[in-house]
């Protein structure tokens, strides 16, 4: 019942598109997204318990977990994945496709999306990484966990415009060699690529022991194209024009989107990695709520 | 119904084109962006879709466009007899008052037709109406009202009996298109009986102005059919006036003409005389309507004090149009042209002087005299002067030869230059560069290419000189100099003057050796006896244009213009036959006004045609063959002509109802319901459908 109230109460994209202010935007989706939720300093992204270990001489007295040392009258060692705040780096995709989609564009939803994401890294002190990408990275913003980073990856999502066409492999497969340190990648993308081609492309992060999460975005009309006469459709990405019937829209197509995002979805969890499915025409902000309610529950 | 202009219910085939656009749906199919074609496959399109028809009322309503616009095109009206309408309509009567109107009783016969017609149509046949409107028209060279169009019909018969016939010609189809015009201007229909003795050689070339539009019911009541005439012209001149050459021109001419070639020829007498003596008298053969041209050269004048002779013609045959069949003819005098010469300040170059005698004798064409400075006389209107003139300086006029001009003279004026230009060196020799083609004088026919100029004078010219010839240097070697701004009354007619460059002595240059100059000077002398001339002869209401200070007299030497109208130029209109004798201030010229020669064609038109053109179902093609009029039948017409003059049935005495003021509301409407229409449905538009 909190779960449908909150639902009922999320932004709509119409609404968030009139917000204008990429910050404004951000802030009230993620505080919208956090509604309900449980307290916690870290959400899922850093600072998490690796193991114990046997204590052994000379090891800091500090890092002896006691209550442990009280039931079993040995003393282990309580370690953690790491000492410094965990790095996100997005990577977002900036290809002509994305310009496309009702009442706002994927690449709007993007931007709304980089930035809400940006705020939230922002409020538990981790650093933020933005990579924008099409054929190749075009642009990108280096790791940091400043104070400024917010607005620094505003400014980043302002400059930054959707053209050309989308090499997600290529582009995946230059930033893997950049990416050195461990963390969370998030691809931010309609992931117009092969399924088998996009795959290949992310599984060396994964396999680094990044922890991948995939936002795919997606428009309502991409899925469920609502042409009713043969119409010619033309490639925003590569201009190619394709005269296409109703029927094949209403049956075929459907099939093979349909079968591309669940092909991908597979794929990511084969992999470990999160797949979302974004839509132009939900509110944001129940998505990321709905994706982060998941996050918490399910065993890491 | 019927259409004014039928052709263009061809316009309905555009019918089809709502039809093939309605039914052949647009190939192209509307563009939209997509993020991706990766999941698309083409689809094959068919090259034509399903035949079949969509948006119905639009095409309906645009079909309904076409047709009204179609059919407001052809003109439909409809047909409705005049005694079950029960309209009024105005009745125009025109009587013919040309010349040929003259022979035997035909005046009296129409005008007793014309009053008969007054009389018919101003009483309606009609139970509710009392009077139709009557105007009463006489037709000359010119269509002329007579009484205002009214019931009344007291002033229009006064005006009738106050007619007389003209010596003009009557001109059918400017009386037709004159007669359609003041039609269109009526609100009731209008009916126009002509009474005419329908005269042949008055139609017009072009049968398509004998086509009206407005007139409702036109008819031809036709006067004299059996009458004969013999008709002569002619001119008379004598060389050294004791012996004159008559050329004279005889028609016969029959009304009930059926020219055949088994009709024996009229067997006529030409008599020449000089007042009341008979200098010759020759008999001739002549077919009917046509025209035998006689040249009697053997006349000794009876005395040099002759100014004209006096053709008759006379047959047996009869002649019912006597006034052309005597006509007295100017002597005119076939003498060289008088051309003074003189010099100024100097002596008459002996060079120049012997170049242009000889040149203008050729031929006989001028004879030259020479002048002293107080014989400069009426003796003759053209003038050589020589001048003296040096390089670059004003070219001065002698205040003699300004006044001659002014007078009317015509002066070719010789620039003589000093000693020391005279002097020229055949090294620097230059040529004629350039010609004004389109002066009068023609210089451009001539072959200057051979002449050259040793010693090019240099002229100062001034803004009333109009430059005829240049050198190859561009210096002008001819010009024309007007005198108008000088001459204080501004209908004054003035001369002409030529002003050359050149000396003429052979030195200068040696045009006066070339062939071109005989040429040039024969020109010019005629160009200066041309500006002098008045016409020999014209037709009775033609019309000619008298100088100021002239006076014309008529054939019986009364003055034609008071003395404030001969102050001034103005243009004189002859209504009678006769020699008019036109005065100026230098001499007196004699105009021989003659009859015209169509109105002596009593030839009348074939009774197929006359039917055709008071039905309105006149056949053409417009003849073209040198004005030989020819009849053409209704059976001998242009298919297309013929189907489209068929379309209005005038016999059947039929009041046009138009039909636009409906097709024209109708037009609007489907044009602003296709509209609102189409753009409702913005598919259909965006398909340019």
């Amino acid at each position: 019942m909190a779960a449908r109230v909150a639902t009922e109460s999320f932004l709509q994209p119409s609404v968030l598109a009139r917000l204008g202010s990429l910050e404004l935007v951000a802030r009230a989706v993620v505080e919208g997204a956090l509604v309900g939720m449980h307290r916690s300093p870290k959400f899922g992204f850093s600072q998490e318990f690796a193991e114990y270990r046997a204590y052994n001489e000379g090891d800091d007295l500090r890092f002896v977990d006691w209550n442990v040392y009280a039931r079993t009258d040995r003393a282990y060692i309580k370690r953690f994945q790491g000492d410094t705040n965990t790095r996100v780096t997005v990577l977002l995709d900036a290809s002509a496709s994305m310009n496309f989609g009702e009442p706002v564009s994927k690449w709007k939803l993007a931007q709304y999306l980089c930035a809400s994401l940006a705020y939230l890294v922002k409020r538990q002190h981790d650093a933020f990484a933005l990579t924008v990408f099409n054929t190749d990275v075009v642009s990108e913003l280096p790791p940091s966990a400043n104070p400024d980073v917010l607005q620094r990856v505003l400014a980043h999502l302002h400059a930054a415009t959707p053209s050309d066409g989308t090499d997600l492999v290529r582009s995946l497969h230059t930033l893997s060699q950049r990416i050195s340190q461990r963390g969370v990648v998030i691809l931010v993308s309609d992931l117009y690529a092969d399924s088998d081609e996009i795959i290949r492309a992310i599984q060396p992060l994964a396999h680094r022991g990044q922890e991948l999460i995939v936002f795919h975005t997606l428009d309502r009309e991409e899925l469920e194209p609502s042409q009713t006469r043969i119409s010619a459709l033309k490639d925003l990405e590569s201009d190619e024009k394709i005269v296409v019937a109703p029927e094949f829209l209403a049956q075929a197509y459907r099939k093979k989107i349909n079968a591309h995002c669940e092909a991908i979805e597979t794929s990511c969890q084969r992999l470990g990695a999160d797949y979302v499915r974004v839509m132009t025409d939900e509110p944001l902000d129940g998505v990321l709520h709905a994706y982060l309610r998941r996050r918490e529950t399910q065993p890491s | 119904m019927n259409f004014l202009f039928p052709v263009f219910l061809a316009g309905l085939f555009g019918l089809l084109l709502p039809w093939v656009l309605h039914r052949f749906n647009r190939e192209t199919p509307p563009e939209s962006p997509f993020p991706s074609t990766r999941f698309l496959e083409a689809t094959r399109v068919p090259i034509s879709r399903k035949k079949r028809l969509r948006h119905l009322g639009l095409l309906s309503l645009r079909a309904l466009f076409l047709l009204a616009a179609c059919l407001l095109f052809a003109q439909p009206y409809c047909s409705t007899d005049k005694n079950r309408a029960g309209a009024q309509s105005n009745t125009f009567v025109v009587i013919d008052r040309s010349a040929s109107m003259l022979a035997g009783e035909r005046w009296s016969a129409a005008v007793d037709k014309a009053s008969d017609a007054l009389n018919a149509s101003g009483s309606n046949q009609l139970a509710d109406a009392s009077q139709n409107p009557v105007q009463l028209f006489d037709l000359t060279s010119q269509l002329t009202a007579h009484a205002s169009l009214s019931s009344n019909l007291t002033e229009a018969k006064a005006a009738l009996l106050s007619l007389e016939p003209s010596y003009e010609k009557a001109q059918y189809g400017l009386m037709m298109q004159q007669l359609d015009a003041l039609a269109s201007k009526e609100t009731l229909p209008v009916d126009v009986v002509f009474i005419t003795d329908a005269q042949k050689s008055n139609l017009p070339l072009q049968r398509r102005l004998l086509r009206t539009q407005h007139i409702r019911n036109f008819s031809i009541e036709q006067v004299g059919a059996q009458e004969k005439n013999l008709a002569v012209k002619g001119s008379a001149s004598s060389i050294d006036g004791v012996n004159a050459q008559v050329s004279a021109q005889v028609l016969f001419s029959q009304a009930a003409d059926s020219p055949t070639q088994d009709s024996d020829p009229a067997r006529i007498s030409l008599q020449i005389g000089a007042g009341e003596q008979i200098l010759s008298t020759r008999d001739i053969d002549a077919l009917s309507n046509q025209t035998v041209t006689v040249v009697v050269d053997d006349l000794i004048l009876p005395s040099a004090e002759t100014t004209h002779l006096t053709v008759r013609a006379f047959t047996e045959e009869g002649d019912d149009l006597a006034v052309d069949s005597i006509v007295d003819v100017p002597l005119r005098n076939a003498q060289p042209i008088v051309v003074g010469m003189r010099a100024f300040n100097m002596k008459v170059p002996e060079a120049a002087s012997l170049f242009l005698r000889t040149a203008l004798s050729t031929d006989s064409l001028a004879r030259v005299v020479s002048l002293s400075g107080n014989e400069a006389s009426a003796a003759t209107n053209h003038w050589i002067v020589f001048v003296p003139y040096a390089d670059n300086e004003q070219i001065i006029l002698p205040e003699e030869v300004t006044q001659f001009v002014q007078s009317g003279g015509n002066v070719m004026m010789v620039l003589q230059p000093g000693m020391e230009e005279s002097a020229g060196t055949p090294t620097e020799s230059d040529y004629i560069g350039s010609v004004d083609v389109a002066h009068p004088l023609a210089l451009g026919e001539l072959d200057w290419q051979e002449a050259r100029i040793y010693s090019p004078m240099t002229l100062a010219l001034s803004e009333l000189d109009r430059v005829l010839m240049r050198t190859g240097q561009g210096l002008p070697y001819m010009i024309e100099r007007s005198v108008n701004e000088r001459v204080s009354a501004a209908d004054s007619i003035s001369g002409r003057l030529l002003i050359v460059a050149d000396p003429l002595n052979g030195v200068v240059s040696d045009l006066p050796l070339q062939s071109a100059f005989v040429e040039w000077v024969a020109h010019a002398i005629q160009w200066f006896d041309a500006s002098s001339a008045f016409p020999e002869q014209l037709n009775v209401g033609d019309s000619l244009v008298v100088p100021a200070n002239a006076q014309v007299m008529s054939p019986s030497q009364k003055p034609l213009r008071t003395l404030a109208e001969s102050s001034t130029s103005s243009r004189l209109s002859f209504t009678e036959p006769g020699i008019y004798t036109v005065v100026t201030g230098s001499a007196e010229h004699q105009v021989m006004v003659t009859l015209p020669w169509e109105e002596s064609n009593l030839t009348v038109i074939d009774d197929d045609f006359k039917q055709a053109w008071t039905l309105g179902e006149l056949a053409y093609p417009d003849s073209d063959k040198g004005g030989e009029a020819e009849l053409n039948s209704a059976e001998s017409a242009n298919p297309s002509d013929a189907a489209l003059d068929a379309s209005v049935p005038k016999s059947e005495q039929l009041i046009r109802q138009p039909w636009w003021p409906w097709l024209l509301p109708l037009l609007a409407l489907t044009l602003v319901a296709e509209s609102l229409l189409a753009n409702r449905r913005l598919a259909v538009r965006r398909d340019g459908l």
